[in-house]
């Protein structure tokens, strides 16, 4: 079964190198060569799957010929990369946690408050909302921002390769992937969970309150016949 | 604001990975291995550097029979001496931000 599989993804990645070679410009045709060259040195199916989808971008970045003065698309991207370093990284860092923090205050305050709003007012939330609401209920939805935010951590960190120690504390990227992946299934589960729990309990609160209506009619109905000494009807 | 080129911290990265044996052949995927580096960042940082003339190519039977020549890659005497200067730089770069990060942690 496994060699199976493996075999389909060896295919899958032949299949996908030769169509990023095919749009790399005949004068870089040397570089898909090497590419396709690279992939079939690997005996796993999955290593050349994961090099041929790493590889989609030079269908794009590679698709014209070389400049003389270097290629216009990579001199942008480069400067676009050294725009975005050190001093970026910090604040964008900053951005971020300034964001987290604002939705943080906003579960803890104001959601809480529409919360009782719509229960006082019996109307029923849409499912976006309800589950917003069962997310920040849990805590969850921090939780769930604090993991992106360790993915973004990672992700600039990566650019100051050497100075934050990343691999020594297990921070590779498939460790961050299945982390993030993890918080959002975590947390889409458990506002599910949560928001069906808030469903029983405004039927609840409307069943009680029909009857606690119902309760009220029937002694205003009682005092009404006891006042004008009317025969009671009987309880149904 | 245009920058100086070859300054990125990928191209770095790689530069750093060639002058560790500047006088040997590497390949593609153990560029990449070595510099945590996708296929799809690595090749064309490569080619820039082999038009701009710091990078020689060679293609190399393999050593596995039935398998199709590689593709290999060595800096030029030039590319040597300018990769050596760049990441002397770059690290006197991450040097500074050092400090910061430790206050930060």
């Amino acid at each position: 079964m496994k060699a199976v599989v493996d075999g389909w993804a060896a295919q899958v990645a032949g299949r996908l190198i030769a169509w990023t070679a095919n749009r790399i410009h005949p004068a870089r045709a040397d570089w898909g060569n090497a590419l396709a060259a690279e992939a079939d040195q690997m005996d796993s199916g999955w290593g050349r799957l994961r090099w041929a989808i790493n590889a989609l971008p030079l269908a794009w970045s590679m698709r014209r010929a070389p400049e003389p003065n270097g290629d216009a698309t990579m001199q942008m991207r480069a400067t676009f990369a050294s725009l975005n370093r050190e001093g970026a990284d910090l604040w964008s860092m900053g951005v971020t946690l300034g964001l987290v923090s604002l939705v943080v205050v906003f579960s803890a305050t104001v959601t809480p408050l529409f919360m009782r709003i719509a229960a006082q007012f019996g109307f029923a939330l849409p499912l976006p909302a309800r589950l917003v609401i069962g997310a920040s209920q849990n805590g969850l939805l921090v939780t769930l921002l604090s993991v992106l935010l360790v993915a973004l951590l990672w992700s600039r960190g990566r650019q100051m390769s050497g100075v934050l120690p990343l691999r020594r504390l297990l921070l590779t990227t498939n460790v961050v992937c299945v982390l993030a992946l993890a918080g959002l299934t975590t947390g889409i589960v458990s506002a599910m969970v949560a928001a069906n729990r808030s469903i029983d309990a405004s039927r609840r609160e409307r069943a009680e309150r029909v009857e606690s209506e119902r309760m009220q009619q029937r002694v205003a109905r009682l005092r009404a016949a006891k006042a004008f000494d009317l025969p009671v009807a009987p309880k149904r | 604001m245009p920058r100086e080129p070859n300054t990125s911290p990928q191209t770095i990265r790689v530069l750093s990975v060639l002058l560790e044996s500047p006088r040997d052949w590497h390949y593609g995927y153990g560029i990449s291995q070595r510099t945590g580096l996708a296929s799809g960042t690595l090749y064309p940082i490569l080619a820039r550097l082999a038009d701009q003339g710091w990078l020689e190519t060679n293609w190399i039977n393999s050593e596995v029979a039935g398998r199709p020549p590689r593709h290999t890659y060595r800096l030029t005497a030039h590319g040597v001496r300018s990769a050596r200067t760049l990441v002397v730089d770059a690290k006197v770069r991450t040097r500074g931000l050092r400090p910061l990060l430790d206050r930060g942690s």
